[in-house]
C-alpha cells in the first residue's frame, strides 16, 4: 500500500489522512487541486474513461454536492453560492477524460468552502489495501488449512504484503530552508548517514527552493509551513523499494548526494470504517531523570494504542513529568483524545470541547465531549510537543490539555485544521471525507484556521540538532526538571 | 407507549453511547429521582392520546401486559453506520430492572452502558468511566424496565393527541399514523411519537435525547420488522438519525426468559469505585 503518496498524489495535490470515526473523527484534509507542486514521479499515463466510469464520476459529484448542502453545520455553507459552484464545476466532470480530471473538479468544488476536512480520497487508496488484505486472508486460510493438517496454530500477520515505504527522516521548513529535524534510528536515512540538522536541497530532481515557493503560493486553508511538511511527508514516504535521489548539505556545509532505497514503513496497519488504512506508530521510552516520553503518529487503532498508553502512564506514575509528542501527528478518532486525557485528570465534569452540528429537521444543536478521570491517574507535570504538522485531533488534545491547565505546550503553532469529519464511499469508489460539525475547545476557542499556540515557542535549529539537541524536547525536559509550576497561574 | 418505544430508546441510548459519552459523578440515584418526579409532576393525558397509547400497548404486549410473564430479554444483533462503512456487534440484556448494553466496534473497541437498578453508568477505554447524572440516569432506568412501555405513566406527565398524519415509514413508504406529543415527568425531554393507524404499533419517534454534559440532541427513530417473541412484538430493525448521522440496528436474535445471572450486570471495577464514592458522599 502507498498510503502517504497515494493520498498526496491522488488528486494532484496535498493530502493527509485523518479520520474520524464513526463517530467522531478529526484528521487532516486534502486539497486535490491546490496549487502545490506535483510530486516527482507521481504522474501516470492517464486512461480514457468509459461512459460508465464517467457517469459514476458525475453521480459522485452530485452526491458530494448534495451531502455538503444537507450535512454542513452552517446552512449558509460558509457564504459560498453552492448552486453556482455546481453549475460551474459539474461540466468539468461531465467532460472529464481521466479519473484525475474528475477528481480535481470535485476537489475544486470542495475547496470553495475554504475549510479543512473536505477531500476526495482516490479509490486506489482502498483497492490496494483490499487486495492485500484479501490476499492475506487467503494466505491465512491456506496456512490455517495446512496448519490444521500439521497440528500447528500460528497465524500470518495481517500486514503481510505491505509495500508502503519510508525514508525515516522528517523535514520541516525552518529559517527558509528544508531542515532535517529527525532521523529515525535504523531507517534507510540513518543507514545512509543522514543526520538531523542537515538541510535538504533536492529531492528526486525537485529543488528545495521550488518546493518552498510552491508551498508559499498555495491557496488553501493550510499554512505554508504545514503545506511544506505535508509535501515532505508525501515525497519521502513512497513505495517500499522506490529509490529517492536526495541532495543535502551536512553540518560542515558540504553538499552530499544520497541515494535512498525506501524500506517498509514501521507501524501496524489499522483500518476504521471507510477510512484508508493507516500505519500506527507508538514510541514510548523513559528519558533522563525518569521522564516519560510518548509519541503517536496518528489517533487510530484505540484497542491497541489506549492500553499501551495506559501502561505507559502506569509505569511512569512516579515520574517527574510526562512528555506527549504530537509533532507530525495527523489526527484521527477524536475520542482517543479524551481517552488519553482521562489519565491526566482527577476531576469529573470537565469538557474536552464542543461540536456544533445541524439536524435537517430540528436545526442546530451542540454536542459536548466530556472527560472522565480514570481509576489511576497521573498528577505530575505534563508537556506536549507540537508543530505545524500537528493536525486536527493532535490539536484538539493539545488545546484540551492547555485549556484545563494540565499541560504546557512546547514547539510551534499547530496546523489549524480542526473540524470533525467522516468518510463515505462514492459511486465511483472514491472516498469522500467531509466535515459535519464545527469544533470549539473548552475555552471557547475556534481552532480551525487558527491552530494552537505553544506556551513556549521553540523551533528546532540546525546547530542544535547537529549536536543532538531537539529544541522543543530539551525545553520540555528542562521545564519538568526545574521547580516551575505546571502553569503560570499555579502556585 | 409500546414496547417498541422502549426499544427505540435503547437504540438511541446506544447511539449516544457511541458518540460522546459520560457524565459527572454527582447525581441522585435514578429510582429516588423517579419517585420524586412521580410525586411532583401532575399527569395531563387527553383521552384520545390515552386511547392511542393503550391500543399500542395491546398491539405490542397483548396479554403479557397483564401477566408480566417475560422476566428477561437478551437481544443480540448488529449496529451499523452504513455511510461510514461501520458495523458493530450489539448485545442488550434486561432483567430485574437492570440493563447492560455492549457495543463492540471493530477498530474502536468495546463500549458499555448499564443500569444497576440504582445507578446508570457508561464505560469504555475511549470515554472512561462515568456515572450518569439525573436526566441521563432516568433514561437508563427506563431502558432497563422491560415494561416501561406499559408503565408509561411512570415516565410521562403529558400526552397530547396531535392528529392523524401521513409519514414515511422505515422503508420509505407512506403510512397513516396517529401522532402524539409527550413530555417526561422531569420535563427534560419532549417527543413526538407516531402509531401506525392500521396496526396500532409505534413506528416512529422524534425525540430529544439527553447526552453527557447535559446537552439535548434531536433523534428520529423508525422501527419495522415486528416479530412475535413470547407474546410481545419486537421491532427487529430500527433506524435512528442523530443529526447527520444515521445508524441501523438489526436484532438477529431475541430471547425472552433466557437465564441471565445477576453477575451479568456486574459493573467494571472503575464504575464500582465511582458508585462506592458516590454512596459514601451520601448520593446513593
Amino acid at each position: 500500500m502507498k498510503h502517504w503518496n497515494r493520498l498526496w498524489t491522488g488528486g494532484g495535490g496535498l493530502v493527509s489522512l485523518a479520520v474520524i470515526g464513526a463517530l467522531i473523527l478529526s484528521g487532516c484534509t486534502t486539497s486535490a487541486d491546490r496549487d502545490g507542486p506535483e510530486a516527482p514521479g507521481a504522474s501516470a499515463e492517464p486512461l480514457a474513461l468509459s461512459g460508465e466510469e464517467r457517469q459514476a464520476h458525475v453521480e459522485s459529484f452530485d452526491e458530494v454536492w448534495r451531502i455538503v448542502r444537507d450535512q454542513h453545520w452552517d446552512p449558509d455553507l460558509n457564504g459560498v453560492d453552492w448552486d453556482a459552484a455546481r453549475d460551474e464545476l459539474r461540466p468539468r466532470v461531465v467532460d472529464a477524460t481521466t479519473d484525475g480530471e474528475a477528481r480535481v473538479a470535485m476537489q475544486a468544488l470542495l475547496n470553495r468552502l475554504g475549510q479543512s476536512h473536505f477531500a476526495i480520497i482516490p479509490k486506489n487508496a482502498y483497492e490496494e489495501f483490499e487486495a492485500v488484505t484479501s490476499e492475506a486472508a487467503s494466505d491465512r486460510r491456506d496456512k490455517r488449512d495446512a496448519d490444521d493438517a500439521d497440528g500447528v496454530t500460528d497465524s500470518v500477520d495481517d500486514d503481510s504484503g505491505r509495500d508502503d515505504g519510508w525514508a525515516g527522516l522528517e523535514v520541516r521548513q525552518r529559517d527558509g530552508v528544508l531542515l532535517v529535524t529527525r532521523v529515525h534510528e535504523g531507517s534507510p536515512a540513518d543507514l545512509a548517514g543522514i543526520r538531523a540538522g542537515w538541510t535538504l536541497e533536492e529531492i528526486s530532481g525537485a529543488s528545495a527552493s521550488a518546493l518552498l515557493s510552491a508551498a508559499a503560493g498555495a491557496s488553501g486553508v493550510e499554512r505554508p509551513e504545514t503545506v511544506v511538511a505535508m509535501m515532505m511527508l508525501g515525497l519521502l514516504n513512497r513505495d517500499a523499494g522506490d529509490v529517492l535521489d536526495l541532495v543535502l548539505v551536512d553540518g560542515s556545509g558540504e553538499r552530499r548526494a544520497v541515494e535512498l532505497t525506501l524500506e517498509e514503513a514501521p507501524g501496524q496497519l489499522a483500518t476504521f470504517g471507510n477510512l484508508p488504512p493507516m500505519p500506527v506508530v507508538i514510541e514510548e521510552r523513559t528519558l533522563d531523570d525518569g521522564i516519560g516520553y510518548f509519541r503517536l503518529n496518528v489517533f487510530f487503532d484505540p484497542p491497541r494504542v489506549l492500553p499501551a498508553y495506559r501502561s505507559f502512564v502506569s509505569e511512569h506514575r512516579d515520574a517527574p513529568g510526562l512528555i506527549i509528542d504530537m509533532r507530525g501527528n495527523l489526527g484521527g478518532i477524536i475520542l482517543m483524545s479524551s481517552g488519553m486525557m482521562n489519565f491526566l485528570i482527577d476531576e469529573s465534569g470537565m469538557r474536552l470541547g464542543t461540536m456544533r452540528l445541524r439536524d435537517a429537521i430540528q436545526g442546530a444543536f451542540e454536542m459536548p465531549i466530556m472527560l472522565n478521570p480514570r481509576g489511576v491517574t497521573y498528577d505530575g507535570k505534563v508537556a506536549v510537543l507540537i508543530d505545524e504538522l500537528s493536525i486536527s485531533n493532535a490539536e484538539i488534545l493539545a488545546a484540551g490539555l492547555k485549556d484545563i491547565g494540565r499541560a504546557r505546550l512546547f514547539g510551534t503553532r499547530t496546523a489549524g485544521l480542526v473540524l470533525p469529519s467522516t468518510v463515505e464511499r462514492l459511486p465511483n469508489g472514491d472516498g469522500f471525507q467531509y466535515a459535519f460539525a464545527s469544533y470549539t475547545s473548552s475555552s471557547g476557542e475556534v481552532l480551525e484556521g487558527v491552530g494552537v499556540s505553544p506556551d513556549a515557542e521553540i523551533l528546532e535549529s540546525s546547530s542544535g540538532l547537529l549536536v543532538g539537541v531537539d529544541g522543543p524536547l530539551a525545553a520540555a525536559v528542562a521545564w519538568i526538571q526545574n521547580e516551575e509550576p505546571q502553569t503560570e497561574g499555579e502556585q | 407507549m409500546t414496547r417498541s418505544v422502549r426499544a427505540l430508546k435503547l437504540v438511541v441510548g446506544g447511539v449516544v453511547g457511541v458518540l460522546a459519552i459520560s457524565g459527572v459523578v454527582r447525581h441522585a440515584p435514578a429510582q429516588e429521582m423517579a419517585q420524586d418526579m412521580a410525586q411532583e409532576a401532575p399527569v395531563a393525558i387527553d383521552e384520545k392520546a390515552r386511547e392511542v397509547i393503550e391500543r399500542g400497548i395491546e398491539a405490542s404486549f397483548g396479554a403479557v401486559a397483564e401477566s408480566r410473564s417475560i422476566k428477561s430479554l437478551r437481544l443480540t444483533g448488529k449496529m451499523a453506520i452504513p455511510a461510514q462503512g461501520l458495523e458493530a456487534d450489539l448485545e442488550l440484556l434486561q432483567a430485574s430492572g437492570k440493563m447492560l448494553m455492549t457495543v463492540t466496534i471493530p477498530g474502536l473497541g468495546k463500549l458499555q452502558e448499564g443500569f444497576t437498578g440504582k445507578h446508570g453508568w457508561s464505560f469504555s477505554e475511549l470515554q472512561g468511566p462515568a456515572l450518569k447524572p439525573p436526566a441521563e440516569a432516568a433514561q437508563s432506568r427506563e431502558q432497563a424496565d422491560i415494561y416501561a412501555a406499559v408503565n408509561w405513566e411512570d415516565y410521562f406527565s403529558t400526552a397530547t393527541f396531535v392528529g392523524e398524519e401521513t409519514i414515511e415509514d422505515y422503508n420509505g413508504d407512506e403510512k397513516k399514523v396517529n401522532a402524539l406529543s409527550m413530555v417526561t415527568k422531569d420535563g427534560e425531554r419532549t417527543m413526538k411519537v407516531y402509531y401506525d393507524a392500521e396496526t396500532g404499533l409505534q413506528i416512529r419517534s422524534d425525540a430529544e435525547v439527553v447526552i453527557p454534559g447535559g446537552a439535548k440532541i434531536p433523534a428520529v427513530t423508525l422501527m419495522t420488522d415486528f416479530r412475535d417473541i413470547d407474546g410481545i412484538q419486537v421491532p427487529f430493525k430500527t433506524k435512528s438519525s442523530l443529526g447527520p448521522i444515521e445508524q441501523l440496528f438489526t436484532f438477529e436474535k431475541v430471547v425472552a426468559n433466557d437465564e441471565i445471572p445477576d453477575s451479568a450486570f456486574d459493573v467494571p471495577e472503575e464504575i464500582a469505585a465511582l458508585i462506592e464514592k458516590a454512596e459514601a458522599d451520601g448520593e446513593g
